[in-house]
């Protein structure tokens, strides 16, 4: 027995380790709350590289698109180099900053009109992998972010935060497999269930095959999960489909969103929904 | 020892230059290709754990599904432990080749578990790509690792067998 063991240890160790890493994956151990102490630990070991390497590149970019990529036009106009230079650099630069002037004051007009508390995050890493999609953003537990805060961009619903650490969080985007949210599509009021698809694109599931559904149809947050506030563009129809049971439709939805494109969020901190609710239902009375 | 901490460091400093530089475009799986090496390197019992630890690693640096490539990183092992018996990786082609397939089956049994939990994901999304350049760059990498980890010699009898 003992030479048995010896001889297949490998073997045997593979084997439980497997077993074991199994049993993690389906069970979803990662969702769980207070158990996430070695992932921390990994993400802290992680993090001076990702913010080496987000500066570097952010830096190289920046001289890129502000001077080397520009420089070109030296060339085709050597008689007024230097004045063409100067112009194009500070046209540049003034570009620049109208671009991130207008996505700020987009950011902000959503601050301004949101009916729930946000911080500004910048995005600090794409986890795009063959089929998780999650970001990782440079606010943590000492600016207040805590589990389940929605993720939004000034184009609708991005995600929400699935861990947090204390200089930076993870968010799951609504694109993940394992993302789901109660949603309704503006025009029929239709409630469905949303969940990424994981290749950069989302399903409505259990609505009935006797459901009116067009392509192009707006679909908004429901806001009944208590986690999402409610009416918050998420995408429109792109595709619907005859389900294979004949019961309930396929239906796609292409997000509202530029999810690969992210550079700044707001993570909603308080959602006051109650309030929003009860607004939105007079409304609806009128 | 030694090795086990280069090769976690190696897997962290990849998990954080794909997820900040280039986050949407394939990139050949160098924590695969490590997996793929100790397999038909100098196997032992310590290769195991350290597959655990660098599937670990890779789920939590991208967010992914706990476990998921630990489970696939100690399979890929196993397989490509049990095929090297008679498979002698000594060529660079058979060495991509065999990256290549890795790679492949790491993310099928990834597909498997992940449908098996939600029934609508697209299979071929960056599962080719990925093969393809893990499998072109495998040679390459496989000799910088071994550079790294001064491993000279590569002989069966010196590792555990089954």
């Amino acid at each position: 027995m003992n030479s048995f063991i010896k001889r297949k240890r490998i073997l045997l160790l593979a084997i439980v380790l497997c077993l074991i890493s199994l049993h993690l994956a389906i069970s979803g151990r990662s969702q769980e709350k207070g158990d996430r102490f070695i992932e921390n630990l990994l993400s802290a070991v992680a993090y001076p590289f990702q913010a080496a390497f987000s500066g570097t590149y952010n830096g190289v970019s920046s001289v890129w698109n502000n001077y080397i990529y520009l420089v070109r036009l030296k060339e085709a106009n050597d008689e007024q180099k230097d004045t063409i230079l100067r112009f194009v650099e500070e046209n540049n630069t003034l570009r620049e900053a109208l671009h991130e002037n207008r996505r700020l004051k987009d950011l902000l007009s959503l601050k301004e009109e949101s009916r729930f508390q946000t911080v500004a995050a910048k995005v600090l890493t794409y986890n795009i992998s063959t089929w998780t999609k999650t970001i990782k953003i440079n606010r943590g537990e000492r600016d207040g972010v805590t589990d389940d805060m929605p993720l939004i961009s000034p184009e609708g619903m991005v995600g929400r935060v699935i861990n947090t650490s204390k200089r930076s969080a993870e968010a799951l985007l609504i694109t993940d497999p394992r993302s789901s949210i109660d949603v309704v599509l503006q025009r029929t009021r239709v409630r469905a269930v949303a969940e990424g698809d994981g290749s950069g694109g989302l399903i409505l599931k259990y609505i009935r095959d006797l459901e009116d559904i067009r392509i192009g149809d707006k679909v908004v947050t429901a806001g009944l999960s208590g986690i999402f506030p409610r009416k918050l563009p998420i995408g429109v129809v792109t595709l619907v489909e005859a389900g294979d049971d004949n019961f309930f439709k396929r239906v796609f939805i292409k997000p509202h969103a530029d999810i690969l494109k992210l550079e700044e969020v707001l993570v909603a901190k308080t959602v006051h929904s109650k309030t929003s609710k009860s607004s939105d239902e007079k409304t609806e009375e009128r | 020892m030694k090795d086990f901490i280069l090769l976690f460091f190696i897997t962290v400093v990849y998990m954080a230059f794909k997820g900040t530089v280039i986050s949407s475009t394939p990139l050949p799986d160098i924590p695969l290709i490590i997996v793929f090496l100790l397999s038909y390197g100098r196997p032992s019992l310590k290769d195991i754990p350290l597959c655990f630890v660098l599937g670990f690693t890779v789920d939590s640096l991208s967010g992914g599904f706990i476990g998921l490539t630990s489970f696939t990183f100690i399979t890929v092992y196993t397989l490509n432990y049990i095929a090297a018996i008679r498979v002698h990786y000594d060529s660079a082609l058979l060495r991509a080749a065999g990256a290549g397939l890795a790679s492949l089956t790491s993310t099928t049994l990834s597909y498997f578990i992940v449908s098996s939990l939600n029934e609508d994901i697209h299979y071929f999304s960056h599962v080719l790509p990925t093969a393809l350049l893990t499998a072109a760059f495998a040679p390459v990498i496989i000799t910088l690792l071994l550079k790294a980890m001064k491993m000279k010699t590569f002989s069966r009898e010196e590792g555990e067998t089954f």
